[in-house]
Formats: C-alpha cells, sequence, structure tokens
C-alpha cells in the first residue's frame, strides 16, 4: 500500500524463501516432466492427465504445451466417451478460465483456450453472457487490449447468431466506445474500437444528410480532444484514419459542391494550426503532433486532391525540418523523408 | 464545573481492543477513555503534556514510542483539548464555560439549541461536533502517518470528491479532471487547453520556474491570466477551491503548492482528492493518536489540570493534589495555563472564526454518489461584495456518523479581520440555506404534478407552500458561533520561533514564581482546512524536546502477524485505506 515501508527480509527471512522456493521449484519441475512425458510420448489422454493440465495451469497459465494438451484430452477423451460418468462439462472449463483470467488478464492462452470452448458451446444466451464478462474485465482495466480484442469476436458471434441485431449492437457498442473515451482520452484500445464501428454506423444510416451529421458530430468530438489534450497521440492517430478513410472521405467528396472534403480538411487545419501556434506562444516550440497531421492534410492536398497551390503554400519541407528539431527520436525518417 | 453526563461512544468503545476471539489483545484499554482515571499518578516521567488536543496528542504518540515516558493529561472530562468531538450538551457547556472566562482564547461564543426537536426527536449524543472540522488530503504528511503510525486501523474514512464554488449567485461544481473537462460542452475549446495546459504545469511546477519566477511576487490570479489566459471565474475556482486560498493576496509559489496538493491526490485512493474520518474530524484523529501513545506507553489522566511547573524543582503539581518529577519538559495547550494572564503565553493574534449548524436537511444533491460530503468555497467578494477573504464550508450527511439520518452539520470558517466575520458567515449559511431549499423544491414530485390529460405541469399549491415556507424558515436544530485565536498566520505553520523564545525563559526567567515558568506552550489550532501544518507543528515540539526529528515516528511494527491483519482488514471494510491494503494483500500472498 501506498506510503508503506517495505517490510526489510531479514537474512533469516530470505533463507526461508529460498528454501521454500526450492521445494516450489522442484515441484513444478516435476509436474512439468510428468506433462510432457504423458503427453509426447505415452499420448496418455484420460482424466488423470486431465487432472494435471488443471495443477500444473493454476501455477503456471503461460504454459501453453499445457493448454494444447488439454484440448487434446477434451476431444480425443471426453468428447469420444460414450460413457455418461466422464460427459464433459463445459461450464466448469468455463469456469477454469474465467478463474484463471481473473488472476492473470493479460495471459494470451487463457483467452485462446476460452475462445476455442465456446466453438463448442455455441448459443445466444452464453455469448450475451460472454459480454457482460468483457464488460467487467474491461471495467477493471479499460486499456486491457486482450479484452477490446475478445469483444470484438464476441459482438462478431452475436451478429452471426442474430443478424436482424446487428444495427442495433453497432449502436451500443458505438456508445460504449463513447463512455471509454470520455472516461480516460487516452485509451487507444477503444479509440481503435470506435474506428473499426465508425464505418459500419455510417452505412446503416439512410440519406446522405445523416450520415453527414455523423461525420459532423464526430469532428467536433474529436476537435474536443485535440484541443483537451494536444499531446495525447491515441487521437492524432484516429483523426489521421478519420480523414483519410474511404467511406468516411467517399460522403464528404459527394457534399458542397464536391468540396465537402476539402472544407473538412481546411477545418482541422484551422484548429491545428491555432493549436500549435498556441503552443509556440507558451513554450517556443511546435507541437510535434500538429506538425505531423499538418503533414499528413497537405499531401493530400497537394499530392491527392491536386489542389491549385494559388494562394496556399506547400510547408511540408519547413515543418519536416522542424520535426527534425522537436522529435529528435524519429530524427532519421524525416531526413530521409526530405530527400 | 457542571458534569455533563451523557457522551458519544470512544473510539475504544466502537472499535475494541479485542478482535475477535484468537487474535491477541493488541490495544490496551485507555486509562481515561473507558475509566475516568488512573489508581494513581506516576511519580518520575519525562515529559507532562497538558491538554489532548490534535498536536500535543501526535506529539504524545511520537514521544511515547521513542521511548519517553509521557504522562498526558486534560482537565476536560472529554478528549481532545481544542480539537474536541462535541455532543451538543457537551457543546452548550463549552459555551457557558467560555463566556465565563473559563475557556482562554475563544471569545463570543453562542449557541441556539431547537428545543422541541434536540431532546425529543433526535439525542444530545447523536452529534459529535469538532471544534476543528478538518478533510485529509489523500497525499499528505497526515495520511502518511496514520499509515505508518497504524492510528488509521482505530478509524474509518470516507471519499469526499465534489467540491463546489459560490459565484454569481449559483454554486457551481469543480471542473478539475480531464474528464470532465474533456465532457463539459460549456467550456470554450481554448479554455479546455489551457486548463487542461494549467493541470499538466501545476504538478510539477518548481520544474518550470521560467513560467513563474515572475510572479513570485506578484499574485496567482495574474499569473493565471497571463501565463495561462484562464477568466476570472477559472482563476477563482483554481485559487478557492482547489488550492483552497483565503484571499488573492497568497503569492504564487505558494498558491502553486496548494493547487497541487489537491491535484496530486486525485486518483491516489480513487477518484476524489480527500478524505475524511467518520465520528469526527481532528477530534477523532487526536483520540487516535492519544490511544496509539497509551499503547506506546502514555499515562493518560482526564479531569485534571496542571497547577503549577517548578523548573528548579522540576516538579509539576495537579489540581487533584498529586505531583510529579518531570527529566524532561512540560509542554502546556494555551487553554489550560495555570495562568491565562501569563506573559509566558505566546501572542494570539489571529482570529478564526467558526459557524457550526445543525440543519434537518438531507443535502444529498451536493455529494458525489456515494458520499456523505462536500466542500462548499466562497471567494472574495462573492458575499455581496463584502468579503475580503475567502468563506469555507465543510457539509457532512448522516453518514458520516456524526449526525443522525436526515440531518446535516455544516462547519462555516473564516479569517475575515475585524468584526464582521461573525455577519458574513451567517450570509454564507443563509445563501446556502436558501439555495438547498430551491433545489429541493426543483426535484421534488409533490409539488409539480403532471395532468392526466394534458400532460402539462399542474403546480401542487399545498405543497408549494409548504416548500416555500421551508425556504423562508428551514429546521435549524443547534447554531454555533465562536471566535478562536491562534499564534499562526494563515496557511502558515507553527513558527518555530515561539518554542525558542520559551527555551529562553528556562533559563533566565525562574524567579519571579510564575506558576507557568518553563513550560513550552503548544500552538493553538490554524485555520486551516486540512491537516496539513499539525505535524510540522508537533515536530518541532518534538525537536525541541528531544534535540532532533530524526526518530519522529520511526516505528517498527515487527510483531504484528498475518492474522491480526486479516481480522483488521474485515473489521474495517469500509475504510478507503483498508480496501486498498487488502487488494495488494491478496497479489502479495498468491505469489
Amino acid at each position: 500500500m501506498h506510503g508503506i515501508k517495505r517490510k526489510n527480509f531479514t537474512q533469516e527471512l530470505i533463507k526461508q524463501k529460498k528454501l521454500k522456493d526450492q521445494a516450489k521449484i522442484k515441484y513444478y519441475r516435476e509436474l512439468n516432466n510428468q506433462l510432457l512425458i504423458a503427453y509426447k510420448t505415452n499420448h496418455k489422454y484420460d482424466l488423470e492427465s486431465f487432472k494435471l493440465t488443471s495443477i500444473i495451469l493454476d501455477l503456471n497459465p503461460e504454459l501453453n504445451v499445457a493448454w494444447n494438451f488439454r484440448r487434446k484430452i477434451i476431444l480425443n477423451y471426453f468428447l469420444q466417451n460414450t460413457d455418461s460418468n466422464v460427459a464433459f462439462d463445459w461450464n466448469q472449463e468455463l469456469n477454469f478460465t474465467m478463474l484463471q483470467l481473473k488472476r492473470y488478464p493479460k495471459v494470451y492462452w487463457i483467452w485462446n483456450h476460452r475462445t476455442w470452448c465456446l466453438r463448442y458451446v455455441n448459443d445466444i444466451q452464453m455469448w450475451q453472457n460472454e459480454l457482460h464478462l468483457v464488460d467487467k474485465m474491461l471495467a477493471v482495466d479499460a486499456r486491457n487490449f486482450h479484452g477490446w480484442t475478445y469483444r470484438r469476436y464476441v459482438v462478431s458471434q452475436l451478429k452471426k447468431n442474430e443478424p436482424s441485431n446487428s444495427d442495433l449492437l453497432n449502436e451500443t457498442e458505438f456508445d460504449y466506445t463513447t463512455v471509454k473515451i470520455n472516461k480516460d482520452i487516452s485509451n487507444f484500445s477503444a479509440w481503435h474500437q470506435r474506428a473499426s464501428l465508425f464505418p459500419g454506423k455510417l452505412s446503416q444510416l439512410q440519406g446522405y444528410s445523416a450520415k453527414l451529421e455523423l461525420i459532423k458530430n464526430e469532428i467536433s468530438y474529436l476537435t474536443n480532444a485535440i484541443f483537451t489534450d494536444a499531446e495525447d497521440q491515441s487521437v492524432w492517430i484516429y483523426l489521421k484514419w478519420f480523414i483519410t478513410d474511404a467511406t468516411i472521405v467517399g460522403i464528404l467528396q459527394t457534399g458542397e459542391g464536391g468540396d465537402g472534403y476539402l472544407n473538412v480538411l481546411k477545418q482541422f487545419e484551422d484548429s491545428i494550426q491555432i493549436i500549435n501556434n498556441d503552443e509556440i506562444e507558451f513554450s517556443g516550440k511546435d507541437n510535434n503532433w500538429c506538425l505531423k497531421i499538418l503533414i499528413v492534410i497537405q499531401t493530400i492536398f497537394f499530392d491527392k486532391l491536386q489542389v491549385e497551390k494559388g494562394g496556399r503554400t506547400d510547408d511540408r519541407r519547413i515543418m519536416l525540418e522542424k520535426l527534425v528539431e522537436v522529435d529528435p527520436l524519429r530524427k532519421n525518417r524525416y531526413l530521409y523523408l526530405l530527400k | 464545573m457542571a458534569v455533563v453526563k451523557e457522551r458519544r461512544a470512544s473510539m475504544a468503545e466502537r472499535k475494541p481492543s479485542f478482535i475477535g476471539k484468537e487474535s491477541p489483545m493488541i490495544i490496551p484499554h485507555l486509562a481515561g477513555m473507558e475509566d475516568p482515571l488512573p489508581e494513581k499518578t506516576p511519580e518520575e516521567v519525562d515529559v507532562v503534556i497538558v491538554g489532548t488536543g490534535l498536536i500535543q496528542s501526535i506529539l504524545a504518540a511520537a514521544l511515547s514510542w521513542q521511548g519517553s515516558h509521557v504522562l498526558h493529561i486534560d482537565k476536560n472530562e472529554y478528549y481532545g483539548d481544542t480539537t474536541p468531538t462535541l455532543t451538543i450538551e457537551q457543546l452548550t457547556q463549552w459555551v457557558r464555560n467560555v463566556n465565563k472566562g473559563l475557556i482562554p482564547f475563544y471569545t463570543n461564543a453562542q449557541i441556539y439549541v431547537s428545543s422541541d426537536k434536540i431532546g425529543k426527536n433526535y439525542a444530545s449524543r447523536d452529534f459529535g461536533i469538532d471544534l476543528v472540522p478538518k478533510v485529509l488530503f489523500a497525499q499528505s504528511d497526515m495520511l502518511t502517518l496514520l499509515v505508518k503510525s497504524r492510528v488509521y486501523q482505530y478509524m474509518e474514512f470516507m471519499p469526499l470528491s465534489n467540491f463546489h464554488t459560490f459565484e454569481n449567485d449559483s454554486f457551481e461544481k469543480l471542473t478539475n479532471t480531464k474528464q470532465e473537462i474533456f465532457t463539459d460542452q460549456t467550456i470554450p475549446l481554448m479554455t479546455k487547453r489551457n486548463l487542461m495546459r494549467f493541470l499538466k504545469f501545476v504538478l510539477n511546477w518548481e520544474n518550470y520556474p521560467e513560467i513563474w519566477e515572475g510572479y513570485s511576487n506578484k499574485s496567482m490570479a495574474e499569473f493565471l491570466s497571463e501565463k495561462f489566459k484562464l477568466n476570472q471565474t477559472q482563476s477563482s475556482e483554481l485559487i478557492f477551491s482547489i488550492g483552497l486560498c483565503y484571499n488573492n493576496d497568497v503569492a504564487t509559489p505558494q498558491c502553486l503548492q496548494r493547487i497541487r496538493r489537491y491535484l496530486a491526490s486525485f486518483d491516489i485512493y480513487g477518484a476524489f482528492p480527500v478524505l475524511f474520518s467518520k465520528y469526527g474530524s481532528a477530534g477523532e484523529i487526536s483520540q487516535g493518536f492519544c490511544r496509539s501513545a497509551a499503547v506506546g506507553g502514555a499515562t493518560y489522566k482526564l479531569n485534571t489540570a496542571l497547577e503549577s511547573y517548578d523548573p528548579t524543582t522540576k516538579i509539576v503539581k495537579f489540581s487533584d493534589g498529586s505531583k510529579v518529577h518531570v527529566s524532561e519538559r512540560v509542554v502546556v495547550s494555551p487553554t489550560q495555563t495555570p495562568d491565562p494572564k501569563s506573559k509566558n503565553i505566546p501572542k494570539q493574534n489571529y482570529k478564526i472564526h467558526r459557524l457550526v449548524v445543525a440543519i434537518e436537511k438531507d443535502c444529498k444533491q451536493w455529494f458525489g454518489e456515494q458520499e456523505s460530503a462536500t466542500v462548499v468555497v466562497f471567494p472574495p467578494g462573492s458575499l455581496n461584495g463584502e468579503n475580503f477573504e475567502a468563506v469555507q464550508a465543510i457539509i457532512f450527511g448522516s453518514n458520516s456518523e456524526i449526525c443522525p439520518q436526515g440531518t446535516n452539520l455544516w462547519y462555516l470558517t473564516s479569517v475575515e479581520k475585524g468584526e464582521n466575520g461573525k455577519r458574513l458567515l451567517d450570509l454564507a449559511l443563509k445563501t446556502m440555506l436558501k439555495s438547498i431549499s430551491r433545489e429541493s423544491i426543483e426535484v421534488d414530485d409533490n409539488v409539480v404534478k403532471f395532468d392526466n390529460k394534458t400532460g402539462s405541469p399542474v403546480i401542487n399549491e399545498k405543497y408549494l407552500k409548504e416548500e416555500l415556507n421551508e425556504l423562508v424558515e428551514p429546521k435549524i436544530l443547534m447554531k454555533c458561533y465562536f471566535e478562536q485565536y491562534t499564534s499562526t498566520c494563515p496557511f502558515s505553520i507553527a513558527q518555530p520561533e515561539i518554542f525558542k523564545t520559551q527555551k529562553k525563559d528556562t533559563t533566565d526567567d525562574t524567579t519571579n514564581g510564575n506558576k507557568d515558568n518553563g513550560v513550552i506552550y503548544s500552538p493553538m489550532p490554524s485555520s486551516e482546512i486540512s491537516y496539513d501544518g499539525a505535524i510540522t507543528a508537533a515536530k518541532v515540539l518534538y525537536e525541541t524536546i528531544v534535540g532532533s526529528d530524526d526518530d519522529f515516528f520511526d516505528v517498527d511494527f515487527e510483531d504484528e502477524d498475518i492474522t491480526t491483519t486479516n481480522n483488521n482488514r474485515m473489521s474495517y471494510s469500509e475504510s478507503a485505506i483498508t480496501d486498498d491494503e487488502g487488494e495488494e494483500d491478496d497479489i502479495i500472498m498468491k505469489n
């Protein structure tokens, strides 16, 4: 706990701890050997081996060979056996991974095993439960990308099971990212999820004006975010995606006599200029993310849209030279781009 | 002096020394908490401390754990001296005593008790009223010491996250986190940027002297407007509600430090900057340290006053006729001096106005979710332009366990100079009462009913009348005003020079026969809303006695095993602090 001195271990305590650990290590190694012999040499798929995997995975969930063995046992022993006494309890298996996830929320193999199990227990109510589970996991740690990946998988399964619910799910999932981003603007996983949902949300809407309104709302949400924290890369990466995504660009380009996209870019350019000028005024330095995104915008202007340069200047070289100064860690990339 | 019979359950009674059947007795019964008097006074001690207020109690515990034998006495029948938690009856008696001149350094004490409610609907001891209400910053020396000394185990804490600023005739809740700044639709974009930039800067402000150095002697408002382009409303929130400063004259570095204190405390135990102790503020913590001192070996005696001290023979005489030889020093609270007119007592030049009100009203709308307290600040000038100093108010609901269900305790404090203090506190009180009544009307379903056919709202005249009556005259159960004097100027800590002067007295001035020659006077409580400064004051006293503060609370509790820790955790699961520890314990035990 904060503010409390960690207990200083006396020599005697350290010795005791080492002794205790030695016994633990020996025990673990024995189990490990047993497991490998049962799996690789004897192909011993039975209840005893199953129990062995439980014990060893409890000690070390990172041991993927044990998970593999466990799945082989389930397939080759439990599911082959017609004797009702050894009928396999999938719920118990899910519970086992659940307990593991609670303790080790960032171990790939546990998430993997859970996904594998669910393929065999495919029903709609179960997927609903999974969504609640992942809600809880993300409430504990909103930036656990395993949780977000799993969430996308669960949602895709829910859609597959009930295609009619697809639109509603998109809606609630999009709102979910808003809630998470409002709580923590630096949650890149949530921004990423938002990017994967936004095009779907757009295509759901009927009519040009409804689509445009959604885009305009997102522009103001993003503008709000860059003004709140211009140092946060999550927002800038999302912004970069937003102004280059084909669906969004396509919709914008059809509006305002073909200038819709150009105008949005100009609007962002102005906001970013304001932020960067303010930064220069305060600290004497450019904001490197402002420069990077301004370069992206100018590249679209001059290279993709072939905008008439009349009145506009191409500042990309100047900005790259500035970036060499303000972002020295990526100096060589900027020098390369300058060539 | 009339003895008040009814008292609130002491800390030792609420949390008895025995926790569970198997666990050993780790907290001895405190003589004086359960029983009024120990059997006899020891003949020889190292230090005598007179008065069981916050600073003296911390000192008593520090000295006891360092190995000094401490005799800690108090002339009252309760713990706390200048920082007690009192029942309404005890407070009434205290006011009487102040007016009789029995308690120095307090003046103009007044109390109103609603006779048709107190003693009927509510008992006097349902209320635990602090003379010095305080909040505890999550990152502060006091919290660190509470943890280190394990005094926190005797206590329960609750979070407080809502701070309100009264400005332009309304109470604004603070926008002080990134989340709130991002989602607030009313803040202009550039202002969001400026606010965020300031919040980031202030966390490491000393590292950027180029930004603030030019403002070392200028006001914070000037600094915020010129450097961060923040307008008056925002800078006033930062200076008065987050920084909890009293006026605009506070120098920029000092104000930055105070703003950082708030922001650095955020997210240490959760999304709130401060905590408060249940069952009472400074009174509860004083009792906690007394209990810790008793475990460390200090002897406690209540109902015992200091008669005299002779620095030559080193004999202390008490009101019960007993005496003790002191090998080190005698520390005395100015309120318990044997001679209120003595010139040895440091000048108490600064006046604090305090108003505490019990109202029969639920103020939940002001509290955060699941919380039971809030801080309200009236910046200078916000009370009809009349107040030169901010008025600070802490509001506690019944979950704080210092007032019964459906009631609130409101503490208002001002350091206004001159005679205007009481009037300003009354004005602030009136403003808050008006606001809470108005808000209640808005939320009361009985007032506005919807017509079944048209769906348009119909005002229920009868209820509205009742509500309006309440708006004019909300039920005040108790109201108490007093003025306290202190030698500690606002935002400062007790000046070490005070104690040094007294030290000189011990050697030079032993002949004139004063009853208090050679004693060290401890400081009166300061006006500070948090516990900041109390430990520094105790440390300075400690250093004066021991010679250095190197071993101040240098305690190792190696004896404590896992069993007792577990038991404690279960018993105090409501405490924000123990919960946190519990989580980490789980992690450690697992590996």
